[in-house]
C-alpha cells in the first residue's frame, strides 16, 4: 500500500513537472507580474523602471493628444513628460486577461492635472518577445 | 571684497538678484498662503473676464463676417467662405433661396430675438448669426454659421479639428467646460465656478464652468515661474564668469594646449547647464520640444527634443572645430617620429570609422526615434520642426566630415614625411589604408551600421574631395561648400535607407498588430466596451431620440473601438424594439434582425455578449446593452469582426481611419502585400492576386526561427517582397505574411533628391547670409569670372528643365482630372442605365434597386432628389451628420441654375480633397443628381500626379545635378588660365618676374598667355640692364661724392703737415705748439673723415621702408593665394589669435615670394608655413620638400651676389636678411637635406 502510495506520488510530481500547462501558467504569471511593475512604474512616476519592457514600436495614445508609434527612446520620454504633467494618484489595472498570447489589461488611471484630479481609462497590451513580455500598446484617454 | 564687487559689477548684480529672488520666494509663498481667500477671489474674477473676453472678441469677430457677407450679397461679390463658415438665404417666408458652406444642411433658423445664438449639437456646435439682406428692394434673411466645436477627433493627419473650448482651456490653463444654449445651468460650487455668457438682449449664450485653481498648484506654478527667472540668473552668472576667466587666460598667455581644451569643456558645461536648467524649453511649447516628435536617450537627454537636438549639434560643431584646428598643427608639426607616424596613421584610420559610425548612429536616430514622416509622402513642402531635424544632422555632418577629412589628410601628410612617393600614389596609398581598416572595422561589429557600399562610398567621396582640393589647391572656403555636399549627399543615401529599414520594421508591426486582435481581445473589448466606457460617453442631456445616427456616431467616434480601428456596427432600438437608428464602420451586411431577436428573448438587464457564430458563419463578438435616457429605454447593439480579412479591408474613406496612418504611410499601404497561409493554401488579403503552385512553394519554404518568425525575399506576380513571416506557435500550420514591395528607382531618386534639395536649400540660405554679412561689411560683392561662367551655364541649361517640368506636370494634372470625369461619368451612366431598367419607380422599389445598383455595379453613389440626398451607399456618413446630406451649393447652381447635365467638382471634408461627378437625370418624369467620388470608389488613373511629381522630381533633379557639376567643370576650364594670368599678374606686381605660364593650346588665350610671358622677360631684361647702369651710375656718383667729401679734409691736413715739416726743418723755438696745434688739426680731419664714411654707411643702409601694424596672417594668406595656380602645395597653421608685427606689409609680402619661388626653383611640391609665438616673438617656419641645399653654402646664402642660379643675383635673401635685422627679426636656415629645407624667420611682435 505505502509502495502504491508512493508510486502514485512520484505519478502526481512527474505529471506536474511535464504538465503540458505549466509553461503556460508560468508565462500567465509572469504577464501578471509584469503588469504590476507597469502599475507601480506609472503609480510611483518612475517609467525608468519599465524602460526594458518598452519595445521599439509601441503604441501610445495619450489623453494631451498625443498618439502613435514610437521607438523606446520616445515612448520613455513621451511617457516622463506625460506624468511630469499629470501628478499620479493611482494607476490601476483592474481587469487583466493573461490567457492569451496577446494579454491586455485595463483599469483607470488617476491624476492631478493643473490642480485638479482627474481620471482616466487606460489600456496596457503586451506581447511576448525573446521570452520576455513587452508592452505594445498604452491609452490612456 | 570690496575691490572683487568693483572689478566684477556685473558678476556681482547677477549675484545679487540670485540671492534676492532665493529671499524673496518663501517670502511671497507666504504672503499668498495667508491671504489665499483673496487671491482666490482674485483669481477667479480674473479668468471670468478673461473669458468674457474671449467671448466677446468672437462675437465681434463673427458680427464684422456677417455684415461682411451681407455686404457682399447685397453686392453680388464672390464670396470666399471659410471652412467652417455657412450661410442661408431665406426670404420673408423663411423659404430657402440658396445657400453655401459644408456645414449649410445643418442650420437652424434661430429661435431667440438675439442677434447672435449658439445652435448646440451631439457632434457639431454652431455660432448662429441673422442680419436682414436687401436684394432688388426685397428683404432677405441672412443666417450665418461658424463651427466653434466638433465634439470628435479622428487620429490622422486630415482630420481638422475645431474647439473653442480647448482653445480658451490651453490659452489660460484652465479646465473649462462651456455649455452652450439658452437652456444652459449655472453649476457653481466650492471646486468650480461657474458663470452666463449674456448676449446684447441679456440674453443666455451659454454657461461657462472652470475648475477654480488650487492653493497649492498656484504656489507649484509660483514656484516654476521663480525657478525659471532663477535659472536664467544663474546661467547668465555661469556666462559671465566664463567671459571673465576667458579674458584672464588670454592675458596669461596660457599654452594654446590648455586654452583648447578650457575652450572645449566650457562649451560642454555651457551645453549640460542649458539642458538641466531647461533653457529655452521653459519659455517655449509645443512640437518643437515635444519627444513624439523626435527624441533619443543619447548623451543623457540633450537630444530629448528636437530643441535640444539642435543645440547639442550646435555645441558638437563647435567642439569639433576647435579640436580640429589643433589637430591640424599637431600632425604637421609635433609627429616625426618615424614609428610614431605609422601608429599615428593607424590610430587616425581607427578613429575615422568610429566617427563615421556615431555619425550613422545619430542619423539612424533621426529616423528611428522619430515621428517625422517627410519622406514617406509626396510633398516637397517641409515644415518647421521637421526642418530643424534635418538642419541639426546637416550640421553634425558638416562637422563630422570636416573631421573626417583632416583624419584622411593628416594620414596622407604623415605618409609623406615617411615615403618618398608621387603624390597621387600617396593619396592612393592613403585611400586603400583606410578602405582595408574599415573592412577590418566592419568584421568587429555585430551589426554596422553602414552598409560596405555606403562605407566604401564614404571614404571615397573624402579621399575624392582631398584628392582634388590639394591636386588644385582650392581654397578653405571651396573645399568646406565640397564637404557640405558630399555631407548633404551622404546624408540623404543614409537617411533615405534607414528610412527603407524603418519601412520594413513597420511590416512586423502590422503583422503583430494583425495577430493581436484575435477572438480573446475582441470579446474583451466589446466586454469592456458595453460595461463601462459606453457609460461614460452617454449622459442625460443628450437628447437622444432627435437623431439616434448622430448618436451612434458619437459614440463610435469617442471610443476605445475607433481608436482600435476595429470594423464594428452599431444598432439603436427604442422601448419598443424597433431600430431607430445604426452606424456602420467597416461593415456592410444589416445584423439588425439578430439584435432584435435577441431583445425579443431576454429582458437586457445587463450587457449579454455571444459568439456571431451562433447566428451565422462569421467571426464577429456581438453584444447588447439597454440604458434609460429622459426617461425612455433604449437598447445598443454591438457587433465587431475578428476574422483577419476584415481587419485589413478597409472600405471606408482613409478621413476616417486613425491608428494606422501612424505606423504606414499611403505611399507604403499600397505597395503592401498581405497573405494568410494556411498549409499549401495561401490567400491574399488585401490584393486581388491569385498566388500560383510556384510562389506557394517558395512561400513554405520559408524556415521559421525560434520567435516563431522569419523574413523572407519572394516574388510575387512578378513583384519582388520582402516579406516578414509570423505564426502562433512552432507546431502552428497557419501563419500570416506581410510583405513590403521593393521600391522603384524613381521614388528612390525622389527621396534621395527631396532631402538633398532640402540640405542644399540650407548651405545656399547660409551662403547668400554669408554674401549678405560681406556686402555689409565690404559694401561689394566680388563675383569671379568662373563662378559668372558657371551660374549662366547653369541658369541656361537649367531654365529650360524647369518649362518643361511645369508644363508636363499641368498637362498630367489635366489629363488626369479628364481621365477622372470619364471613368466617375461612366459609372454614373451605368447607374442610370441600371435603375431604369429594373425600378417600377414606387419609393420603395427605387430605394431596393438603387441599393441593389450599389451591389451589383460595385459603385458606391448618392442620389439627390433637387438639393436633398434621398439615397446613399454610405449612408452611415449621411445619416450621422458629418457629411452634408445637401447638394453643394457649386453643383446645384452649376445643375439647376447654369442647366449643366454633368459636371466635375473638387470637394473637401475635413483635410481630404477628392473628385465627385454630378450627373443630371430623370427617373420617372422627376429630376434627380446621381454623384460618384473617388473618395467612396476607387479610381485607377494611369499615372497619379503624386507618381508624376517622384518621378519628375527624381529624375529632374538627377539631370539637374548633371547640368551642375558639367557647368562647374567646363567654367573652370575656361576661366583656369585667365587666372592663373591674373595671379602671375599680382605676383609680378611684388616684383616676382621669374615666371613663365604655361599655355599650349593655340588661341586667344594662348596669344594673351605668350604676350604676358614676353612682357615679362622684357621688364626682367630691362630691370637688369637699369639696374647695371643705375649701380654703375650710383658708384661714379657716389665715388666723385666720396672724393670730393676726402679732399676736404685733406687739404688741411696736407698744409698743416707742411707747416710742422717747415718748422722742424728752421728748427722753430715753436715746434712744441706747432706741433700739438698741427696735431689737433690732423685729429680733427681724420674725426671729419669718420663722420664722412660713417654718413655714406648709412647712406648705403636698406630703406625701412612704411612702418605700421601687420597682421601676419594676412600677409603670408595673401602671398599664399598667389600661388594657387602654380604646382606648388601651400599650407599653413596659425596660432588662434591674430598677431600684429611693426613691419612694411610690401616688404614681408616680397620677402615671402621670395621664398617661396626659391621653394618652387628647387622643384618643392609642397609648402607649409607655421606661424608660433614665443617670448613676444613670432617664429615662422617655413618648410618645403624640394631639393635641399648642399652643407657648405649654408652660410653664403645670405650674402650679396650669391646664387646657384644661372639666372639669378643673389639678391633676394641678401635683401631679406638685411630687411629683417633692420625691424629687429632675422632670418636662418634652420634644416636643410635633400628631403627638404626648413627656414626660420623670427620677428618680435605686439602684445
Amino acid at each position: 500500500m505505502k509502495k502504491l502510495l508512493n508510486k502514485y506520488c512520484v505519478i502526481v510530481l512527474i505529471s506536474i513537472f511535464i504538465n503540458p500547462n505549466k509553461a503556460a501558467i508560468d508565462i500567465r504569471e509572469s504577464a501578471q507580474a509584469t503588469f504590476t511593475l507597469i502599475e507601480t512604474a506609472f503609480s510611483n512616476n518612475n517609467i525608468s523602471s519599465i524602460s526594458g519592457l518598452i519595445d521599439n514600436t509601441t503604441f501610445i495614445s495619450l489623453s494631451n493628444g498625443v498618439a502613435g508609434y514610437f521607438s523606446s527612446d520616445q515612448t520613455i520620454n513621451i511617457l516622463k513628460n506625460f506624468l511630469d504633467e499629470n501628478k499620479p494618484i493611482n494607476f490601476n489595472l483592474s481587469n487583466k486577461k493573461t490567457e492569451t498570447r496577446k494579454p491586455f489589461a485595463t483599469g483607470v488611471f488617476i491624476y492631478v492635472n493643473g490642480g485638479i484630479r482627474k481620471q482616466s481609462r487606460v489600456f496596457v497590451s503586451m506581447y511576448l518577445s525573446d521570452e520576455k513580455w513587452m508592452i505594445s500598446q498604452i491609452t490612456i484617454n | 571684497m570690496i575691490n572683487f564687487f568693483s572689478k566684477y559689477k556685473f558678476i556681482s548684480f547677477l549675484f545679487s538678484l540670485l540671492i534676492i529672488s532665493a529671499v524673496t520666494s518663501p517670502i511671497i509663498q507666504n504672503y499668498y498662503h495667508n491671504n489665499w481667500a483673496e487671491k482666490l477671489n482674485e483669481i477667479t474674477l480674473n479668468t471670468e473676464t478673461q473669458i468674457l473676453e474671449e467671448f466677446k472678441i468672437k462675437q465681434n469677430e463673427f458680427k464684422l463676417r456677417v455684415t461682411e457677407f451681407k455686404n457682399k450679397i447685397e453686392s453680388n461679390s464672390a464670396i470666399d467662405l471659410p471652412q467652417t463658415y455657412s450661410y442661408l438665404l431665406l426670404d420673408d417666408q423663411d423659404s430657402l433661396i440658396s445657400y453655401n458652406g459644408f456645414y449649410a444642411d445643418k442650420i437652424q433658423i434661430p429661435q431667440n430675438k438675439g442677434f447672435i445664438s449658439f445652435q448646440k449639437g451631439l457632434i457639431f456646435t454652431f455660432l448662429i448669426g441673422e442680419q436682414k439682406v436687401v436684394l432688388n428692394n426685397k428683404n432677405y434673411k441672412l443666417i450665418l454659421s461658424q463651427l466653434v466645436e466638433k465634439n470628435y477627433n479622428i487620429d490622422n493627419n486630415s482630420f481638422l479639428p475645431v474647439s473653442f473650448t480647448k482653445y480658451i482651456s490651453e490659452k489660460y490653463k484652465i479646465d473649462i467646460s462651456i455649455n452652450y444654449g439658452s437652456d444652459s445651468l449655472i453649476n457653481s460650487d466650492g471646486r468650480n465656478h461657474s458663470f452666463k455668457i449674456l448676449d446684447s438682449q441679456d440674453e443666455i449664450l451659454a454657461t461657462v464652468t472652470f475648475a477654480k485653481q488650487g492653493r497649492d498648484i498656484f504656489k507649484s506654478n509660483l514656484n516654476d515661474l521663480i525657478s525659471s527667472v532663477q535659472s536664467v540668473l544663474f546661467l547668465l552668472l555661469l556666462l559671465a564668469f566664463y567671459l571673465e576667466f576667458i579674458k584672464d587666460i588670454k592675458n596669461k598667455f596660457i599654452s594654446t594646449n590648455v586654452t583648447i581644451t578650457v575652450y572645449v569643456i566650457s562649451i560642454a558645461i555651457f551645453r549640460f547647464a542649458l539642458y538641466y536648467l531647461k533653457i529655452p524649453s521653459i519659455f517655449i511649447s509645443g512640437d518643437f520640444i515635444s519627444p513624439a516628435v523626435y527624441s533619443s536617450s543619447f548623451g543623457w537627454g540633450i537630444a530629448s527634443n528636437p530643441l535640444e537636438l539642435f543645440i547639442s549639434s550646435l555645441a558638437l560643431l563647435s567642439i569639433l572645430l576647435i579640436i580640429n584646428n589643433k589637430f591640424t598643427a599637431l600632425i604637421d608639426n609635433k609627429i616625426r617620429n618615424k614609428h610614431l607616424l605609422l601608429i599615428s596613421i593607424i590610430l587616425f584610420s581607427v578613429l575615422f570609422f568610429f566617427i563615421l559610425r556615431g555619425y550613422a548612429a545619430v542619423l539612424k536616430s533621426m529616423i528611428f526615434d522619430s515621428s517625422v514622416n517627410y519622406l514617406n509622402n509626396n510633398s516637397l513642402i517641409l515644415e518647421f520642426v521637421p526642418s530643424v531635424i534635418l538642419f541639426s544632422a546637416l550640421i553634425i555632418s558638416i562637422a563630422v566630415f570636416v573631421v573626417l577629412y583632416n583624419l584622411f589628410g593628416g594620414s596622407v601628410r604623415l605618409l609623406n614625411k615617411r615615403f618618398n612617393v608621387s603624390q597621387s600614389l600617396l593619396h592612393l596609398l592613403t585611400l586603400i589604408v583606410f578602405q582595408f581598416v574599415g573592412f577590418i572595422f566592419d568584421l568587429f561589429q555585430n551589426e554596422p551600421l553602414l552598409s560596405p557600399a555606403m562605407r566604401i562610398v564614404s571614404v571615397s567621396a573624402i579621399f575624392i574631395i582631398y584628392f582634388i582640393s590639394n591636386k588644385e589647391k582650392y581654397s578653405i572656403a571651396i573645399v568646406l561648400s565640397y564637404l557640405a555636399i558630399s555631407a548633404s549627399a551622404v546624408n540623404s543615401i543614409l537617411l533615405a535607407d534607414f528610412n527603407n529599414q524603418k519601412d520594413e520594421r513597420s511590416i512586423k508591426v502590422v503583422a503583430h498588430e494583425l495577430t493581436r486582435f484575435d477572438r480573446d481581445f475582441i470579446e474583451a473589448n466589446v466586454n469592456l466596451f458595453l460595461i463601462d466606457e459606453f457609460y461614460t460617453l452617454v449622459n442625460s442631456e443628450m437628447n437622444i431620440e432627435s437623431d439616434p445616427n448622430e448618436f451612434l456616431f458619437y459614440i463610435w467616434a469617442n471610443s476605445s473601438i475607433k481608436e482600435n480601428v476595429l470594423n464594428s456596427s452599431f444598432y439603436l432600438f427604442d422601448e419598443n424594439k424597433n431600430e431607430i437608428g445604426n452606424f456602420l464602420f467597416n461593415q456592410s451586411d444589416d445584423f439588425s434582425f439578430y439584435f432584435i431577436k435577441i431583445i425579443h428573448q431576454s429582458e437586457i438587464a445587463e450587457p449579454v455578449i455571444f459568439d456571431e457564430s451562433i447566428f451565422t458563419n462569421s467571426s464577429s463578438i456581438i453584444g447588447i446593452t439597454s440604458f434609460i435616457n429622459k426617461g425612455k429605454k433604449y437598447y445598443l447593439g454591438l457587433k465587431i469582426n475578428y476574422d483577419l480579412k476584415s481587419l485589413i479591408t478597409a472600405n471606408e474613406p482613409n478621413v476616417f481611419i486613425g491608428r494606422q496612418k501612424y505606423l504606414l504611410s499611403n505611399q507604403l499601404l499600397e505597395n503592401l502585400l498581405i497573405l494568410q497561409i494556411k498549409g499549401s493554401e495561401v490567400n491574399s488579403l488585401n490584393q486581388n492576386i491569385k498566388i500560383d503552385d510556384d510562389e506557394i512553394k517558395d512561400i513554405n519554404s520559408t524556415v521559421f526561427n525560434n520567435y516563431n518568425d522569419a523574413w523572407n525575399e519572394i516574388e510575387i506576380d512578378g513583384v519582388s517582397y520582402n516579406f516578414y513571416f509570423l505564426k502562433n506557435n512552432p507546431s502552428a500550420e497557419n501563419s500570416i505574411a506581410v510583405g513590403l514591395q521593393e521600391k522603384e528607382t524613381p521614388l528612390t531618386l525622389f527621396q534621395f533628391f527631396k532631402l538633398f534639395l532640402v540640405f542644399a536649400l540650407f548651405i545656399g540660405i547660409y551662403g547668400l547670409v554669408y554674401l549678405i554679412f560681406k556686402l555689409a561689411k565690404n559694401r561689394k560683392i566680388t563675383i569671379d569670372f568662373r563662378t559668372k561662367v558657371a551660374f549662366s551655364l547653369i541658369v541656361i541649361s537649367i531654365a529650360p528643365l524647369i518649362l518643361l517640368a511645369v508644363y508636363f506636370r499641368n498637362l498630367t494634372d489635366e489629363k488626369n482630372l479628364s481621365a477622372t470625369f470619364y471613368k466617375l461619368n461612366k459609372r454614373a451612366v451605368a447607374v442610370e442605365e441600371y435603375i431604369n431598367e429594373n425600378t417600377s419607380f414606387n419609393k420603395n422599389d427605387f430605394l431596393r434597386v438603387a441599393k441593389k445598383a450599389n451591389k451589383d455595379l460595385g459603385t458606391d453613389f448618392n442620389l439627390y432628389e433637387n438639393n436633398n440626398i434621398v439615397y446613399s451607399s454610405r449612408s452611415n456618413l449621411y445619416k450621422s451628420g458629418v457629411f452634408p446630406v445637401w447638394l453643394n451649393s457649386e453643383s446645384f447652381n452649376r445643375l439647376y441654375i447654369s442647366k449643366q447635365n454633368d459636371i466635375l467638382v473638387k470637394n473637401s471634408i475635413e483635410n481630404t480633397f477628392y473628385n465627385s461627378v454630378y450627373y443630371k437625370t430623370k427617373f420617372n418624369n422627376k429630376d434627380y443628381v446621381i454623384e460618384v467620388n473617388d473618395l467612396f470608389n476607387n479610381i485607377l488613373i494611369p499615372l497619379s500626379i503624386s507618381d508624376f511629381d517622384i518621378i519628375l522630381f527624381g529624375t529632374y533633379s538627377l539631370a539637374a545635378i548633371f547640368v551642375i557639376i558639367l557647368s562647374t567643370f567646363l567654367a573652370n576650364q575656361i576661366s583656369l588660365p585667365l587666372r592663373r594670368l591674373t595671379n602671375a599678374a599680382k605676383s609680378a606686381s611684388y616684383g616676382d618676374l621669374n615666371l613663365n605660364i604655361q599655355y599650349k593650346r593655340k588661341d586667344e588665350i594662348g596669344e594673351l598667355t605668350d604676350a604676358f610671358n614676353k612682357m615679362l622677360n622684357e621688364i626682367k631684361k630691362m630691370q637688369t640692364d637699369l639696374s647695371t647702369v643705375e649701380r654703375e651710375s650710383a658708384w661714379k656718383e657716389m665715388a666723385k661724392q666720396v672724393a670730393h667729401e676726402i679732399k676736404n679734409p685733406l687739404t688741411p691736413m696736407k698744409l698743416s703737415m707742411q707747416q710742422l715739416v717747415a718748422s722742424y726743418n728752421d728748427k722753430s723755438p715753436k715746434f712744441d705748439d706747432i706741433f700739438f696745434k698741427v696735431s689737433n688739426t690732423i685729429l680733427g680731419q681724420i674725426e671729419n673723415l669718420k663722420n664722412i664714411a660713417s654718413e655714406f654707411s648709412n647712406f648705403a643702409r636698406m630703406p625701412i621702408g612704411e612702418m605700421s601694424s601687420v597682421n601676419i596672417k594676412e600677409i603670408i594668406t595673401e602671398v599664399a593665394d598667389l600661388f594657387t595656380e602654380e604646382n606648388i602645395k601651400i599650407s599653413y597653421t596659425f596660432p588662434l589669435k591674430n598677431i600684429l608685427v611693426t613691419a612694411d606689409a610690401n616688404h614681408l609680402k616680397r620677402i615671402m615670394i621670395n621664398i617661396i619661388r626659391n621653394s618652387i626653383q628647387a622643384d618643392a611640391e609642397k609648402l607649409s608655413i607655421l606661424v608660433e609665438e614665443s617670448n613676444s616673438q613670432l617664429n615662422c617656419r617655413i618648410t618645403d620638400n624640394g631639393n635641399g641645399m648642399p652643407k657648405e653654402i649654408v652660410d653664403k646664402v645670405f650674402e650679396k651676389g650669391f646664387t646657384t642660379k644661372n639666372y639669378g643675383m643673389g639678391l633676394g635673401l641678401n635683401l631679406a636678411k638685411r630687411y629683417l635685422n633692420n625691424i629687429s627679426g632675422d632670418i636662418k636656415i634652420e634644416s636643410t637635406s635633400n628631403e627638404g629645407t626648413t627656414l626660420l624667420i623670427t620677428i618680435p611682435y605686439q602684445n
